[in-house]
C-alpha cells in the first residue's frame, strides 16, 4: 500500500516538474540573455528570440537542458568579463603616470624594432601589420595560397570587393610570393592582393607585381594595382596600400582601439 | 566583440548554412541553424553575434509566429557584404561545400571553382 502511495506521489512530482520545465527554461534563457549581453537592445532581442527557440525545441526536459546550456555559457561570459575588468583595473593601478598611452606596438618606429617583433612572434608581427593597414580583417588560420587575411570594400550598394593580404616576414622575398598571391587573387576571384614584406622587395618582385595588371572599379572607373607589394619601411613611412575605402564595421581592431567607431 | 573575428569550425558551419539557403527561400532562425549545423545553442548564437557585429547578416522579426500561442521568431539573412565575404571564405576554406551548392542549385550565381588552390607558406 505504502509503495503504491509513494509511486503515485513520485509520478505526480515528476509530472509537475516536467510541466514547469518549459516555464523554467524560458525564464532561464531570458535571464541568460540579459546577463550575457551588455548592449541592452541586443539583450532584449536575444531574450525574446531565445524564448522562441526554447518553444521550438521538442521535449519538455530538453527545453530545460537547452536553457541550462545558455545559462552556463552566460555565466562563463560574465565571469570572463568581470575577470578582464579586474585585470584592467589592476593594470591601471600598476601603470606609472605618463605611461598610459605607451602601447606595446606604438614604440615600433623603425624596421629593426619590427624585425625584433617578427623574430619574437610572427603572429604579433602579422597583427602589427593589420593595425597599420587599420582595417578589420578576417584571419585565415590555414594560410592557403599564402593568404593570411582578407578584408572587404563596397563596390556599390549590393556588391562588395575582396582584398587578400599576405604577410611575409623573412629576410628574402622571392618572386614566388607574388606569383602565389596573383594565383590566389585569381582563384578566389578577389579584386586586389596585397603583399606586405618585412624585407625591402627587390626590383624583380616589384616588376612581377606591376605585371599583374590593374583592377578597374566598375562604378568610379578608378584603377588600382591588382597586386601590390608594400614593405614595413613603407608602412613606417606612412605609405599605405592603394585600395578603395575598406569596410570598417565597429569591432575592436588589434592594438588599434575600436576600429570604425 | 572583444577581438578580431577568428575563423573557427562553427563559424564556417553557420556560414555554410547561410550560403546554402541563398535563393532557396528558406527562412533561417536560430533553431533551424542549430539543427542544420548540429551545434549547441550558445555556440550558434556566439557566431550569430559575431556575424551581426561584422554586419554580414541582418535579423528581422516575423510579424507573428504561425502558432499564435508561441513567441515570434527572428529570421536572419546575409547582407551583400556578408554574401561576398562568406563566399570568399568558403571558397578558401571549404570549396567542396560551394561545389555541392553549385551542383544542386544551378542559377544561383555560384561561380566555377578551381579544383586546386595555389599553395604557399605563412609569414
Amino acid at each position: 500500500m505504502t509503495a503504491i502511495v509513494i509511486s503515485v506521489i513520485l509520478g505526480l512530482i515528476v509530472n509537475e516538474c516536467s510541466e514547469i520545465s518549459p516555464w523554467c527554461a524560458r525564464r532561464l534563457v531570458k535571464w541568460s540573455a540579459l546577463r550575457r549581453y551588455t548592449d541592452p537592445r541586443r539583450a532584449a532581442e536575444r531574450a525574446e528570440e531565445l524564448s522562441a527557440l526554447i518553444d521550438a525545441r521538442p521535449g519538455k526536459l530538453l527545453k530545460l537542458f537547452s536553457a541550462l546550456g545558455f545559462a552556463g555559457s552566460a555565466v562563463l561570459v560574465v565571469f570572463r568579463r568581470e575577470l578582464a575588468r579586474r585585470l584592467d583595473t589592476m593594470r591601471e593601478k600598476l601603470t606609472k603616470p605618463g605611461q598610459e598611452s605607451v602601447e606595446a606596438f606604438s614604440v615600433l618606429r623603425d624596421v629593426e624594432a619590427v624585425q625584433a617583433l617578427f623574430e619574437r612572434s610572427p603572429l604579433e608581427f602579422e597583427q602589427w601589420v593589420r593595425s597599420q593597414i587599420a582595417a578589420p580583417m578576417i584571419t585565415m588560420l590555414a594560410a592557403d595560397g599564402g593568404v593570411d587575411c582578407l578584408t572587404l570594400f563596397d563596390i556599390d550598394r549590393t556588391d562588395s570587393g575582396v582584398v587578400l593580404v599576405s604577410v611575409k616576414g623573412g629576410r628574402i622575398i622571392p618572386q614566388t610570393f607574388v606569383r602565389d598571391l596573383i594565383g590566389a587573387v585569381e582563384a578566389q576571384q578577389a579584386q586586389i592582393g596585397i603583399l606586405v614584406t618585412l624585407a625591402n622587395p627587390t626590383k624583380s618582385v616589384i616588376d612581377a607585381a606591376t605585371h599583374s595588371g590593374v583592377w578597374t572599379h566598375p562604378v568610379t572607373g578608378q584603377t588600382f594595382p591588382r597586386v601590390q607589394v608594400i614593405s614595413v619601411a613603407d608602412l613606417l613611412a606612412g605609405r599605405r596600400p592603394c585600395t578603395p575605402q575598406l569596410i570598417t564595421p565597429p569591432f575592436r581592431g588589434p592594438w588599434g582601439g575600436i576600429v570604425g567607431d | 566583440m572583444t577581438g578580431p573575428p577568428r575563423i573557427t569550425g562553427p563559424f564556417l558551419d553557420v556560414l555554410e548554412v547561410f550560403v546554402s539557403a541563398l535563393g532557396s527561400n528558406t527562412d533561417l532562425h536560430g533553431w533551424a541553424i542549430m539543427k542544420a549545423t548540429k551545434r549547441s545553442g550558445p555556440t550558434v548564437y556566439g557566431v550569430l553575434d559575431r556575424l551581426e557585429d561584422m554586419r554580414w547578416i541582418t535579423g528581422e522579426w516575423e510579424t507573428q509566429n504561425p502558432d499564435p500561442s508561441k513567441p515570434r521568431r527572428r529570421f536572419y539573412q546575409l547582407t551583400p557584404t556578408g554574401r561576398t565575404g562568406a563566399m570568399a571564405l568558403l571558397r578558401e576554406r571549404r570549396p567542396q561545400s560551394l561545389r555541392r551548392d553549385a551542383a544542386t542549385k544551378p542559377g544561383l550565381g555560384f561561380p566555377e571553382w578551381p579544383d586546386a588552390l595555389p599553395q604557399g607558406g605563412m609569414a
